[in-house]
């Protein structure tokens, strides 16, 4: 086709129909959320008219003008509570996602050069995938007793072996590159090229790993709830869910819908926002193919 | 890539091994005992010492361990701390109420998920194509216990169709099991279809791209043919990653099956967790792991008997 000079060829060789079709839609809605869900996380204490364990009628109550959702089986405010609840959850899922994320990018990438090391992180990643971790969880939880610190080590301790696997081969591949080896030759030590060379390279595949555990933990913390296994002092979308499936009427009226549904939908929509964000990491070529951050990167 | 029957055997004995061991190691290593547990009743002393004597409490670790495996060699898992009855009868009674509800909505997702797979890989890029993986996506980060509400709210509550929660008294009915599973087995079933969905969607399509499938197409083979070539080198590798997902789907049924008062492993973990029997935790926990284990292997050596480029 003659095309005039001058010009601009439209590397797709379609013309967008509209300005907003640039616009990712689902990640921007994501994007949103999550900030939304960090927003009330950080002003819980602003937004909530009672503390978390403050008894602000009677247990049960239906909603009224004081009690927007009404009040739990100890006479707690739902409204105060899933405000409360989504501090917890998302700090033991950014606590989670941050120790997991450090602990498999250091073992990753200084197994990197050796053998020895990732022996063991092989062993591990092999019985965390063939297993059901939520069982060791529940056991490991169990006997340590169900505070927010033990869960997040539990969680972070089953969380970053998998990855660490992925995260080596990586390494490996960038410490073959051309300007590694001429770092090298110009006299760089293994640590310089570690932390100057693979890192940065590696940085967009530790942000998509944090993202899914952030979703894979807050997740398990809910799931773990409902089994009976959270903070007894620190509500969190897991106890609050827990509490709301324990009371035998939940479904004969409206319960559902203020008990358990503010935490179950917050879930489901942080589950989702951090997949949607998480793929548009892997679409945009960050992750490096073989590693499917569906598979591997949650832990 | 597929390891061998040999090394299949071996993974599986020493994965089960480190089970064994975990299951071991974990109690003695953690802080946390039903000796003192602070929100527990105190146990009467006669209890403590019948405890202590059961798991050779104050002895040498080396002693300990050679009498658990002797104990579980003998499938003795101690007794429940708050029945006192075997931790097997106990795990007994629950575990075929959950094998039940994961085998049936394993099956039944993995055949849905590489049927709406295939047909999305066969269809190629496009606008529905694209809407598709979204719902997909979607669909596959609701929680299983918020389907679970909503299937309860659609068809017990609105409906009124199907019991809400519970078992039947036993003796049961054919009937009556299958309409006390079958909410439980949908929402399973839902949240995990998506995910084999896409698996089977990248597998066939990999498999489409193949030049030989352009031989099968030159030489004349119907869309159906064609098909039926790409799965027999995609199902393998089905298999396998099917297998890796029975773990997640144990997780979904714990929470499945406390949100429906369904009488599988799931309660009886959360009935075990409330009244801190340990002993009964690490039970479903062993027993859990091992068939998961034995599951997932059995399946990677049927996908290797079945893969046509190893046989």
């Amino acid at each position: 086709m003659a095309r005039p000079a001058g010009a601009v060829a439209l590397p797709s060789g379609r013309i967008p129909r509209a300005a907003w079709r640039g616009v990712d839609v689902p990640a921007a809605g994501a994007s949103l959320v999550l900030a939304g869900l960090l927003g009330v996380a950080l002003l819980a204490e602003v937004l909530a008219p009672y503390g978390p364990r403050e008894v602000a009628g009677p247990p049960l109550a239906a909603p009224g003008p004081r009690l927007p959702f009404g009040t739990d089986e100890l006479g707690r405010d739902l409204w105060s509570l899933w405000l409360y609840g989504t501090r917890t959850s998302l700090l033991l899922g950014a606590s989670v996602g941050l120790l997991s994320t450090a602990a498999a990018a250091g073992a990753g990438i200084f197994s990197a050069g050796t053998d020895v090391f990732a022996r063991l992180v092989s062993a591990l990643t092999e019985l965390v995938a063939a297993i059901p971790v939520f069982l060791l969880l529940v056991l490991a939880v169990a006997l340590t007793g169900p505070s927010l610190g033990a869960l997040v080590l539990a969680l972070s301790a089953c969380g970053w072996a998998v990855f660490a696997r992925v995260l080596r081969v990586q390494a490996r591949g960038e410490l073959r590159r051309d300007f590694v080896v001429a770092s090298r030759a110009l006299g760089a030590t293994h640590a310089w090229v570690l932390r100057k060379h693979v890192l940065p390279q590696l940085a967009p595949l530790l942000w998509t790993k944090f993202l899914l555990t952030v979703r894979w933990a807050v997740l398990v913390e809910a799931t773990l709830g409902i089994i009976g296994l959270s903070d007894p002092v620190r509500p969190s979308w897991g106890s609050v869910l827990g509490s709301g499936f324990s009371y035998p009427l939940l479904f004969a009226g409206d319960a559902w819908l203020r008990w358990t549904g503010p935490p179950a939908l917050s879930v489901a929509l942080l589950t989702w926002s951090c997949t949607v964000v998480g793929e548009l990491a892997r679409r945009r070529g960050w992750v490096v193919a073989g590693a499917d951050p569906h598979r591997s990167l949650e832990g | 890539m597929r390891a061998g029957w040999g090394a299949a055997a071996a993974r599986w004995l020493l994965l089960g091994v480190g089970v064994v061991l975990a299951n071991f190691a974990l109690p003695r290593l953690l802080p946390g005992s039903p000796l003192t547990a602070p929100e527990l009743a105190p146990l009467p002393a006669v209890a403590h010492q019948r405890i202590r004597a059961e798991y050779l409490l104050g002895r040498p670790w080396t002693e300990q361990f050679v009498h658990y495996l002797g104990s579980v060699a003998r499938g003795d898992l101690g007794r429940s701390l708050v029945s006192f009855r075997p931790v097997t009868q106990v795990v007994g009674e629950r575990l075929p109420w959950t094998l039940l509800l994961v085998s049936t909505s394993w099956t039944a997702a993995a055949v849905l998920g590489a049927v709406l797979g295939t047909l999305s890989a066969a269809k190629g890029q496009g606008r529905w194509t694209s809407a598709w993986l979204s719902a997909a996506v979607l669909i596959g980060s609701l929680p299983e216990f918020l389907l679970a509400g909503l299937l309860i709210l659609t068809f017990s509550v609105w409906l009124a169709l199907l019991p809400a929660s519970g078992a039947p008294v036993p003796p049961h009915s054919w009937d009556q099991v299958a309409r006390h599973v079958f909410l439980p087995v949908v929402t399973l079933t839902v949240s995990a279809t998506p995910a084999f969905a896409l698996v089977s969607r990248d597998l066939v399509g990999a498999v489409l791209r193949e030049p030989f499938l352009l031989t099968v197409r030159a030489k004349g083979a119907s869309s159906w043919g064609v098909l039926r070539h790409a799965w027999r080198c995609a199902l393998p590798s089905f298999l396998t990653l099917a297998g890796l997902r029975l773990a997640g789907l144990v997780t979904g049924a714990a929470a499945v099956e406390r949100v429906f008062g369904y009488p599988g492993l799931g309660s009886l973990l959360f009935d075990a967790v409330l009244q801190r029997d340990y002993p009964v935790i690490q039970g479903v926990f062993l027993l859990g792991s091992v068939l998961v284990l034995t599951a997932s292997t059995l399946l990677e050596v049927v996908a290797r008997w079945l893969d046509p480029r190893v046989r």
